[in-house]
């Protein structure tokens, strides 16, 4: 298959591009609208979430991405790239993101609680059976401060994490795979992840 | 639960490793790429390359290894040795290291770690502080101006050394830290030269003075020699660095995350084929 990774100058993304190399598909990475043309689009990041959007606003990809992300086509979204989708973070007060998803990331803070979030943290059940079904209880790397607060009404496949409290890990459906972990840094399950959903778009 | 994270520390020198003599089934000890393949696959959570290679071409030969590494390996790595500038910095992110440790040049050159953390993010820069105790009171070093503030005092637990632990700056180690999370360090490698190299166990008193006066991730470093000193610095900090214990074949990373379980500290599971 022929995926295409944003690259929006503010996170390092040779690590998605080797895992999906080495999983035997091509790669290309997208500053402007030719994103389109993959079978998949991968949005990584890691850095800050008021200058992502800020990039994406410059490139011009911002409604695009958005358009092609709501269209329900095959997506995965990584980290940053996840967060990104929602509609704020405390980490950028006034920035509004993607809009895609409804919710705002909080900072986490708790007694003896190291942040940033970093390491292995292991995934609860999905909400709804999706591709995250065959990864309960697996680890997968995580490095992030800010986090998805539990919404009242569940989202559909979404799935909980615990670190110092439970907050939204990752969020699946049939052609989209959004995780606030980092599936090519996550060894064995990480690699299988990626497989098994590229396998199940194709 | 986040898990307790195990990170063997591979020297390379000239693209090489250096110390690794003795790992189990690897033909080639000094191949970085085999071993850090072996490590990975035995379930290491993290890796850190430490270049010390000191000729001119370090950087070309740093950026080829760095290069490899990342498509040999899917769990994160740190690269350090030598790094001093922004530029040097991205380069190694872009080939595909997760973050880099700064040493010297941050204690040099401190707005380094505020400049890398507003470029790159916090969560990619490890700050390496080399502390030894000075029991007996400061040793009256004149710190470098940019860091005069933190000079030790008489209630100085330990002091910072530069040059790869050659060079006393007279600062006070906790300030320092401290200082460095302000500046937007992300996480805090804390080798211990009193421990280093002697195996009688880390300094845990003193790990456990720097996990409270930040709130970042804690790496421990320095004298590990068997299996109890891991366990027990693990209660009070978030990872173990380890380098001859493993490499020497003394320990394997099952043995270890083993025992962790054993105490009841939450590890990630390792490969059991």
């Amino acid at each position: 298959m022929k995926c295409a990774i944003i690259d929006y100058g503010t996170g390092t993304i040779q690590s998605v591009h080797n895992a999906i190399s080495t999983l035997g598909h091509s790669v290309y990475r997208s500053r402007s609208d030719d994103f389109d043309q993959a079978d998949v689009v991968i949005f990584p990041g890691q850095g800050a979430f008021g200058p992502a959007m800020a990039a994406l606003n410059a490139m011009g990809i911002r409604d695009s991405l958005k358009a092609y992300i709501q269209s329900g086509r095959p997506f995965i979204g990584i980290c940053l790239g996840f967060q990104l989708l929602f509609d704020g973070s405390d980490e950028s007060p006034g920035t509004q993101g993607l809009c895609v998803k409804q919710g705002h990331f909080k900072l986490f803070s708790g007694a003896g609680l190291s942040v940033p979030h970093m390491g292995w943290n292991a995934l609860a059940a999905p909400e709804t059976p999706s591709v995250l079904s065959a990864f309960e209880g697996h680890y997968f790397y995580f490095v992030h401060s800010f986090y998805l607060p539990v919404p009242d009404t569940p989202i559909p496949g979404m799935v909980m994490s615990n670190y110092g409290g439970h907050f939204i890990s990752a969020i699946a459906t049939s052609t989209q795979l959004m995780v606030q972990f980092h599936p090519e840094k996550s060894g064995e399950s990480g690699l299988q992840l990626l497989e098994l959903f590229l396998k199940g778009v194709a | 639960m986040i898990t307790k994270r195990i990170i063997p520390c591979l020297d390379i020198d000239k693209g090489r490793v250096v110390k690794g003599t003795n790992f189990i089934n690897i033909t080639d000890a000094g191949d970085p790429i085999a071993l850090a393949t072996a490590y990975a696959d035995s379930g290491a959570d993290e890796l850190v390359f430490l270049d010390i290679t000191a000729s001119s071409d370090k950087r070309v030969l740093l950026m080829d290894l760095v290069r490899d590494i990342a498509k040999a390996i899917y769990i994160p790595f740190t690269v350090g040795g030598g790094i001093n500038n922004l530029d040097m910095i991205q380069a190694i992110l872009n080939l595909g290291a997760d973050k880099v440790s700064l040493n010297t040049a941050a204690l040099h050159n401190p707005t380094l770690i505020q400049d890398a953390a507003r470029h790159f993010g916090s969560q990619c820069i490890v700050l390496a502080v080399d502390v030894k105790r000075c029991p007996n009171g400061p040793s009256g070093v004149t710190p470098p101006p940019a860091l005069s503030h933190l000079a030790a005092t008489t209630h100085t637990l330990a002091t910072v050394y530069s040059h790869g632990g050659r060079t006393d700056l007279g600062i006070d180690a906790l300030q320092w830290i401290q200082y460095a999370e302000k500046l937007g360090a992300g996480e805090i490698l804390l080798t211990s030269m009193d421990r280093d190299g002697t195996r009688d166990g880390y300094d845990i008193d003193l790990l456990t003075r720097v996990k409270n006066t930040v709130s970042l991730p804690v790496i421990a470093s320095g004298g590990a020699g068997r299996l109890s000193h891991i366990t027990d610095v693990l209660h009070h900090v978030d990872a173990a660095l380890l380098a001859s214990l493993l490499h020497f074949g003394h320990l394997t990373i099952p043995d270890i995350k083993t025992a962790l379980t054993q105490v009841a500290l939450p590890v990630r599971p390792f490969p059991t084929s």
